[in-house]
């Protein structure tokens, strides 16, 4: 293996490549930070380009893609408070009151060198450790994944804002809205209202864009303030960007426990065949303030959100890749995307990759250390002019420009009007229950957890042993593991605020 | 007494939407008569709804939450902009994604400036026939996207 790496690393390491990383880590970040151009379909739409380009070329530039766009969703989620892939819905937690308080520059920073270190964990995990994680992957059947997505569920003890049960209301409202269209099991469909348009279902995208940008964009206008204007309203010390960078980067190396922690749980996530960054970034923020010493924080704007959320997101790009890569099961969308580019190339993805491709196979692998550290490089200069445009940029053209892209982003997902109507009246709907104390977070976590939901239920009812199906969800190890998981994340809120309470007294 | 907001009790209004939106849905599936394997799911749903519903409202009663919701600074701007988003999306079929955007942009551009000199409309209009113009090329030249085509492009 070690003579592989050595060649392989040669063998990535041109300028040809070098400059194709650095255009796909650009590229990556600016449809990433455009709110409806997920990282799927920024790499889907640059596979065309790669085809004529030399194997290692196309697969390092379609990679370096991938790391940039899971990245960028964070320039969206911290300066105008919408998630610009689903991967950083958490980001908004913690990054956009950083905006309000004048931290926005310190909140990219922070997620610039958070997601490298994220990425570059999961590619020492790709490295070493695949073989051995996608055996553990292969266990997760039905009723683990029931499991996992009620685990999934507990974190909105966490981030449900104000009240506990309007944060479990809005969850299984937005499970409720995750049932609309055809049954994944049966297939009948379900509350379309008559409208046939709604039998394929309510799609992600626009549901994310409706229920954190429309809400967003209201406010604005009805406050009167922009973000350049909401900063003033910061306490924050008038310094150099120099000091600001310096200061950050302290802060966020002084969390090695954070990033570890989050990274492990992005890669974990990212192997799971139908998890992703979606999913990964919630679960970091959730064990983020689980263990942290002051969890009443979380959600005022700390360091320590965004650097949860964005080392998970980063770290499941590897991750996805590892079932990909050895046994030719992708593990997240973009993986996906990447297993049809390597078959045109080809190199069929697998056991027989690293076989027959060696030399290929690690290139692309080590291709990631250099395209994290170039999103690290670009994410701190690109970080800081988004920031200067988005924050200069005067609330009369910052409302109608989101207003526009989120409507573009959310036609371009399936090119269909329909979508464009679900983001604007969940978006309504949105800014209503955001009036009324619901906080957007549950709502779009019921939406991504739904479905893996409802199929690992009805599968693993089907898969039980006659007379006594509902006994498979309590008696296989990894389910029993998810339950105690489940359970201990569902309390610890309460045992926590008790502690806290305690030591207070 | 320019700023005094009323505050209203949020607990009950929610549990009226959580039990609304239960009520729906739960109707929608009684006469759809699904086979188990469609209906299981959505109806564990719609009960654990109706479950948070209801403690909702004993908390209305017991330990509401009062907020001033609904009562921005400018308001009036607020529903004229919600007005516009709303019918912007729905002409975006009829007058086009192109020419929807460009009227719908710029009167957003002009209510949020709230200056309409002559002056400040041509800006507005600049400025929106810009943005919209070149997000419009690169979807649909650069990246293929058909966007919606109506009386003019």
């Amino acid at each position: 293996m070690l003579e592989n790496l050595a060649g392989s690393f040669m063998l990535m390491l041109t300028p040809i490549n070098l400059l194709y990383m650095l255009l796909g880590v650009s590229g990556g970040m600016m449809a990433g930070a455009l709110p409806g151009l997920t990282a799927t379909m920024s790499v889907a739409l640059l596979v065309p380009f790669t085809f004529r380009m030399d194997p290692v070329t196309g697969l390092v530039t379609l990679g370096a893609i991938y790391c940039g766009a899971i990245f960028g969703g964070a320039f969206a989620a911290i300066l105008v408070n919408t998630p610009g892939t689903p991967s950083s819905i958490g980001t908004t937690f913690d990054g956009f009151p950083l905006t309000k308080q004048g931290k926005g520059e310190e909140a990219v920073w922070a997620a610039a060198l958070a997601s490298a270190s994220g990425g570059l964990i999961g590619t020492v995990i790709l490295l070493f450790l695949a073989p051995p994680l996608a055996s553990v992957a292969l266990r997760f059947g039905a009723p683990e994944y029931f499991w996992v997505s009620i685990f999934g569920l507990t974190i909105v003890s966490s981030i449900a804002g104000g009240s506990l049960i309007k944060g479990f209301a809005g969850a299984l409202l937005g499970l409720l809205i995750s049932t609309i269209g055809l049954a994944p099991i049966g297939g009948e469909v379900r509350f379309i209202f008559g409208m046939s348009a709604l039998q394929g279902g309510v799609s992600i995208i626009p549901a994310l864009i409706g229920f954190f940008c429309i809400p967003e964009i209201l406010n604005m206008v009805g406050t009167g303030l922009s973000v350049s204007q909401l900063e003033q309203h910061g306490d924050s010390i008038k310094i150099t960007s120099f000091q600001k960078f310096k200061n950050t980067f302290k802060e966020v190396i002084r969390m090695p426990g954070n990033i570890i922690r989050s990274s492990l749980i992005g890669a974990f996530v990212g192997i799971i065949p139908g998890a992703g960054g979606n999913i990964a970034n919630l679960v970091a923020y959730n064990e983020a303030k689980r263990i942290s010493k002051y969890p009443q924080k979380f959600g005022t704007g700390i360091i320590d959100g965004v650097v949860a959320t964005e080392a998970a997101n980063n770290a499941t790009v590897e991750g996805g890749l590892v079932p990909l890569l050895t046994l030719g099961i992708p593990g997240t969308p973009p993986a996906a995307v990447i297993f049809g580019a390597l078959m045109l190339q080809g190199l069929r993805p697998g056991p027989e990759l690293f076989a027959d491709h060696a030399p290929l196979a690690y290139a692309f692998i080590l291709s990631f250390f250099v395209a994290n550290i170039m999103m690290f490089v670009v994410g701190i200069v690109g970080g800081k002019t988004f920031y200067e445009v988005i924050t200069k940029l005067p609330m009369r053209i910052l409302v109608p420009a989101i207003a526009f892209l989120t409507m573009l982003g959310s036609f371009a997902i399936r090119g269909n009007i329909m979508d464009v109507y679900t983001m604007m009246i969940l978006g309504f709907a949105g800014y209503g229950l955001k009036e009324l104390g619901f906080h957007p977070g549950p709502i779009v976590l019921g939406l991504i957890l739904g479905p893996i939901a409802e199929e690992g239920l009805v599968q693993g009812y089907l898969m039980g042993p006659p007379g006594a199906r509902w006994t498979i969800f309590f008696t296989r190890p990894i389910s029993i593991a998810l339950i105690i998981l489940s359970i201990l994340s569902l309390f610890w809120p309460i045992f926590q605020s008790k502690v806290l309470d305690a030591d207070k007294k | 007494m320019k700023n005094e907001k009323t505050t209203i009790n949020s607990d009950i209004i929610s549990a009226i939407i959580i039990v609304l939106v239960a009520a729906i849905f739960g109707w929608q599936l009684y006469k759809a008569q699904m086979a188990q394997f469609g209906f299981i799911f959505p109806a564990f749903i719609i009960f654990s709804m109706v479950v948070c519903g209801i403690a909702l409202f004993i908390k209305s009663v017991l330990k509401p939450e009062m907020l001033a919701s609904f009562q921005k600074e400018y308001n009036l701007r607020l529903y004229l902009v919600a007005v516009f988003l709303f019918a912007w999306t729905f002409t975006l079929v009829n007058l086009g994604f192109g020419l929807a955007s460009l009227i719908f942009f710029a009167l957003i551009v002009l209510i949020a400036e709230r200056k309409y000199t002559p002056k400040d409309i041509l800006i507005a209009i600049v400025v929106s026939g810009l943005m919209v113009g070149v997000f419009y090329w690169i979807f649909t030249s650069m990246l293929l996207l058909r966007l919606p085509r109506g009386i003019l492009f």
